[in-house]
């Protein structure tokens, strides 16, 4: 009975670590978590990624830009499009994170450009919440 | 500067090309490739708040035949990395790791990528 309750302790911690790792307040997962997470948004946005293929073939593709607002004014829409964004370039990020400890030979080099990619990631990201925060207004 | 205790990994000179390795390398590539495609995905969502001029340069910039090159790749890239992944995450609970099942795998994967790739921008064209 107590795992069904949705704000029963384990999920609100789950969630706020996953909230903290989306904005980079946490710090860069160690390796075990790292493949953990790697695994969760890969599922995550496999679902997400062909929504978003299924809906450039039947609505965005050729659309101008009052249809896709138009599009985007569905509030199911702007959700899974903020998701399938926030969670792929989360995925990216941990994917380049890979690559770079395997070519990058000095540690010191591998956290500047890990944190270059971060900053980059929170950028894109947080400019893309407040687009559809602003479209909403 | 200080050197890491971690050894680095192989640089791709030093493999005989395999099946196997093949894939692996075209899957951390097409990942690359992803990448960029987040990054367009992102700028684009940006360019519909920032209105109609922003709009229409983006429109104008994507139909640049290099950047249409780009987004055939990126295609092929993501059905490949998604068909792909699904083979990464059965090896994670341990199935498909025999030599044959890994060359059908792989084989599938490969036939689903270009087969998914082809209809999609068919599709897109509106020859299907």
């Amino acid at each position: 009975m107590r795992s069904l309750l949705i704000f029963n302790r384990p999920t609100l911690i789950t969630s706020v670590a996953m909230i903290r790792k989306i904005f980079g307040v946490a710090k860069f997962e160690h390796s075990s978590k790292h493949w953990k997470s790697q695994r969760q948004t890969a599922i995550i946005i496999f679902f997400l990624t062909y929504w978003l293929i299924y809906q450039i073939i039947f609505t965005l593709h050729g659309s101008d830009l009052m249809l896709v607002k138009e599009w985007l004014s569905n509030p199911i829409n702007e959700l899974l499009i903020l998701l399938t964004v926030i969670f792929s370039l989360y995925h990216g990020e941990l994917g380049l994170q890979v690559i770079i400890e395997d070519y990058i030979p000095t540690t010191q080099t591998q956290r500047n450009i890990m944190f270059m990619i971060r900053l980059l990631r929170l950028l894109l990201m947080t400019s893309v919440i407040i687009s559809l925060i602003y479209l909403r207004l | 500067m200080s050197k890491n205790n971690q050894p680095l990994s192989p640089h791709l000179t030093v493999y005989k090309w395999q099946v196997t390795n093949t894939l692996s390398i075209i899957h951390r590539f097409s990942g690359l490739i992803l990448c960029l495609g987040g990054v367009f995905l992102s700028i684009w969502l940006i360019s519909i708040a920032l209105g109609n001029s922003t709009y229409s340069l983006l429109i104008g910039f994507s139909n640049l035949m290099i950047i249409k090159l780009f987004f055939v790749g990126l295609s092929f890239a993501f059905f490949y990395h998604s068909l792909n992944g699904i083979r990464h995450l059965m090896w994670d609970i341990g199935k498909g790791f025999e030599t044959n099942q890994l060359k059908i795998s792989g084989a599938l994967v490969v036939t689903g990528a270009i087969l998914f790739a082809c209809l999609f921008w068919l599709k897109i064209m509106g020859l299907l």
